[in-house]
């Protein structure tokens, strides 16, 4: 049986260093008012500012090499930094996506021009970029986009529609995935390309979508005769597949897909602790548990990408395990909290749990559905 | 593991699949039985990680020996610098319930236990086999009429506490040998049964099945790490470590027993095909030294207490300033 592999990784001094900045540095910005916590944050708490000050810190495109604005530091400090950003519910939605996978995405397929000028500025916290991958035909299954891009005489010509593309409307950039040969009989994943598309190009529409909550955090984006010049197209024509594969590894292995309720746990806690009875001391341990196991394995895949061995599937086991831990903890503080009046509830509380609930029916979805990421896991055993 | 040790392991367990005194001699001739005791005590002295990893390994076995009790009856023997008889020894208050219902104790050459800070070995003639959830042999021992064949002070640290934390994680690395031999014979079952003209394992909801089981299998060994990783053979382990993975793969054994026995059908459930077996040891040891509620519950106890910082300090760690 095929295994899956979560080597263990042991805490250093170094990392408590880090994390001590990371913490005060997020504390005074609490105290100043910098931010209000919130649930999901690193999907709809948006604050350009907040992302500029994170890059004055060093904290975007960490593991980036230098020459291009990068700090070359690992991808155990990498996961630190976002832990705790994400513990605190901190406004990060806005450069989450360059600095998770976007900049590592050029880095790998880039041109040095691209390199050049955009890292810089991503990992400043002055240039977001956004996932172009699903369209209104193509959710789960990817492979049937039909945005395609044609080649002109000075490089391509892109026509499609993106959808729910979150942030896209904060962006610069959108990695856009698109057809740019026709199929090969029932072998789609054939004939698709990658395009780093400037977003303010003629042509190119974004539109915001209310969620569900009536935010506009994600969007439609139409693309009507986009003239792209050649080195728009990111990486090798007909690689989209593979391209976008490892992107999508990038996207589902960080600490995001089990932390983004973490903070509803932690506010609650103030006012219940020392007041739980033995059913809610046993709902919050096994929590605890889960979350304990989660980043042990989450600790083990950092580990694995730093050393170049692919992870998928451990990703997305994390994710798969993480998003359901995500929605028990809301359940569980709904449980936890039922006995206490709300009146009693500190300030904000009732607000975050609302924000939680919200959010929630997300978690599954986006990044690749569990149904879709369970796939993954039978066919790393072999049953497909 | 050492693969060298791995595979000696495998390989006295499938020549004696059939005769569990054979295999005991094996084990013992081998010095595994020894893993934990150090070489100036006549042990074979292997790291503590690869004794666990031989604990896990025996649990995905069909024999049905005390070896886990008798690697922990070793370490315990070791701590107080005593030598360990040559035999099987079992171990008591291995269930939260009753420090006198204890698994193998009508059949091993000794019982030992934790009585105010001595280790004391025991022969036992009165254990009484009792009907039980596992599949292992338990019997009630009246300790009462009983004297100690050997007594050794134990090391200080060495609380009733700590006795039980090592059980947990002993019985935790035995839920993961047990639910990954679940996972892989329900791969078996289900990639060459067929109906309706084809594999089970082409059914999405079975594919689905078996994804959660390995999730489950993949946490609770996560979880097993990082509470090996904080034990030594001289000083207490990390408590809160030990919690968390007694607590996950007890409950991830619910769900991993559950699932086997969903995708094996009729069969899984008769007394003869082996899965029942397995989900028996399942069943017992997730309680054995305290459940996932157990646990959970000290978990809780532990980061709800007033004077904690927050739960961010107590997840990700506390950190000066
Ligand atoms: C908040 C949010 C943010 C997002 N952000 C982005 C973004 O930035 N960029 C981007 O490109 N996309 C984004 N997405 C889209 C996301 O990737 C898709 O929602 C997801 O891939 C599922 O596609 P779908 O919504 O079309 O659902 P569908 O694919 O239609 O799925 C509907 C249901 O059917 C199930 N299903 C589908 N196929 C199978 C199958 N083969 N077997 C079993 N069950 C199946 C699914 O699991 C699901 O339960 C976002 C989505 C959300 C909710």
């Amino acid at each position: 049986m095929q295994q899956f592999n979560f080597p263990f990784v042991a805490t250093n001094q170094e990392e408590t260093q880090l994390r001590n900045e990371v913490r005060s540095f997020l504390k005074a910005e609490l105290d100043s008012g910098g931010y209000q916590p919130s649930a999901d944050c690193w999907m709809t708490a948006a604050s350009p500012e907040f992302s500029e000050k994170l890059g004055t810190q060093g904290w975007l495109g960490m593991t980036w090499p230098k020459q291009y604005g990068g700090h070359e530091r690992t991808t155990l400090d990498r996961l630190i930094v976002t832990e705790e950003l994400l513990a605190a519910g901190a406004p990060v939605a806005a450069h989450w996506i360059a600095d998770r996978q976007t900049g590592q995405q050029i880095i790998n397929f880039g041109t040095e021009e691209q390199k050049q000028t955009l890292l810089p500025k991503m990992a400043a916290g002055k240039s977001f970029a956004a996932i172009g991958m699903s369209e209104p035909q193509a959710g789960s299954d990817l492979a049937a986009v039909r945005t395609k891009a044609d080649k002109t005489a000075t490089g391509w010509r892109l026509n499609g529609r993106k959808i729910w593309s979150t942030g896209a409307h904060l962006c610069d950039h959108m990695i856009v995935l698109a057809r740019t040969s026709p199929a090969e009989g029932r072998n789609r994943q054939i004939g698709l390309s990658q395009f780093l598309v400037p977003l303010k190009t003629r042509g190119v529409e974004v539109s915001g979508i209310d969620d569900l909550s009536n935010h506009v955090h994600f969007n439609e984006t139409l693309f009507e005769d986009v003239d792209l010049t050649e080195d728009a197209l990111l990486g090798k024509e007909g690689n989209g597949w593979a391209q976008c594969m490892g992107e999508l590894a990038l996207e589902r292995s960080g600490p995001e897909r089990f932390l983004s309720t973490f903070i509803l746990l932690e506010q609650a806690l103030t006012v219940l602790r020392g007041k739980l009875d033995n059913q809610g001391l046993i709902t919050l341990g096994q929590l605890i548990a889960k979350l304990r196991s989660l980043r042990i394995m989450s600790r083990g895949i950092a580990r694995q990408l730093a050393q170049g061995i692919p992870s998928d599937t451990e990703a997305a086991m994390v994710k798969a395990l993480g998003n359901a831990f995500e929605k028990e903890v809301v359940t569980a503080t709904r449980r936890l909290l039922s006995t206490t009046p709300t009146n009693e509830w500190p300030a904000g509380l009732a607000a975050l749990l609302d924000d939680a609930v919200l959010k929630l029916p997300a978690n599954t979805l986006r990044g690749g559905t569990t149904e879709i990421l369970r796939g993954i896991i039978a066919r790393q055993l072999g049953m497909r | 593991m050492d693969a060298l040790i791995a595979d000696t392991a495998k390989r006295i367990y499938a020549d004696h699949a059939d005769d569990t005194t054979a295999l005991w001699q094996a084990l013992e001739d081998n010095g595994l039985s020894r893993a934990w005791v150090p070489d100036e005590l006549g042990g074979t002295g292997l790291e503590l990680s690869d004794g666990f990893a031989l604990i896990r390994q025996s649990a995905g076995e069909q024999a049905s020996v005390p070896f886990a009790e008798t690697l922990m009856a070793g370490y315990l023997l070791a701590t107080a610098g005593a030598e360990m008889p040559d035999g099987q020894i079992t171990i008591a208050s291995s269930r939260q319930y009753s420090a006198t219902e204890v698994p193998f104790a009508d059949r091993a050459d000794h019982v030992l236990r934790l009585q105010q800070n001595q280790i004391q070995l025991f022969k036992v003639e009165n254990a009484q086999i009792i009907s039980h959830v596992g599949s292992d042999p338990v019997a009630t021992i009246d300790f009462a009429p009983l004297t100690p064949v050997s007594s050794h002070k134990a090391a200080a640290w060495l609380t009733p506490e700590i006795y039980q934390q090592l059980g947990a994680v002993i019985r935790t690395a035995q839920l993961c040998g047990t639910m990954q031999y679940q996972l892989e014979l329900t791969l078996e079952h289900t990639s060459t049964r067929e109906q309706f003209g084809r594999p089970l394992t082409k059914f999405q909801a079975i594919q689905h099945l078996l994804a959660e089981m390995a999730g489950e299998l993949a946490t609770s060994s996560a979880a097993l790490e990082g509470a090996i990783q904080s034990f030594s053979l001289d000083a207490a382990p990390d408590a809160i470590a030990v919690a968390c993975a007694k607590a996950r793969a007890s409950e991830a054994a619910d769900i991993v027993s559950r699932h086997a026995h969903q995708a094996h059908g009729a069969i899984g459930y008769t007394g003869e095909y082996s899965l029942g077996r397995f989900s028996r040891r399942l069943w017992q040891w997730r309680e054995d030294f305290g459940n996932e509620f157990y646990w959970g519950k000290q978990l809780g106890e532990q980061f709800s207490r007033t004077s904690s910082g927050g739960l961010t300090e107590d997840i990700f760690g506390e950190v000066n300033g």
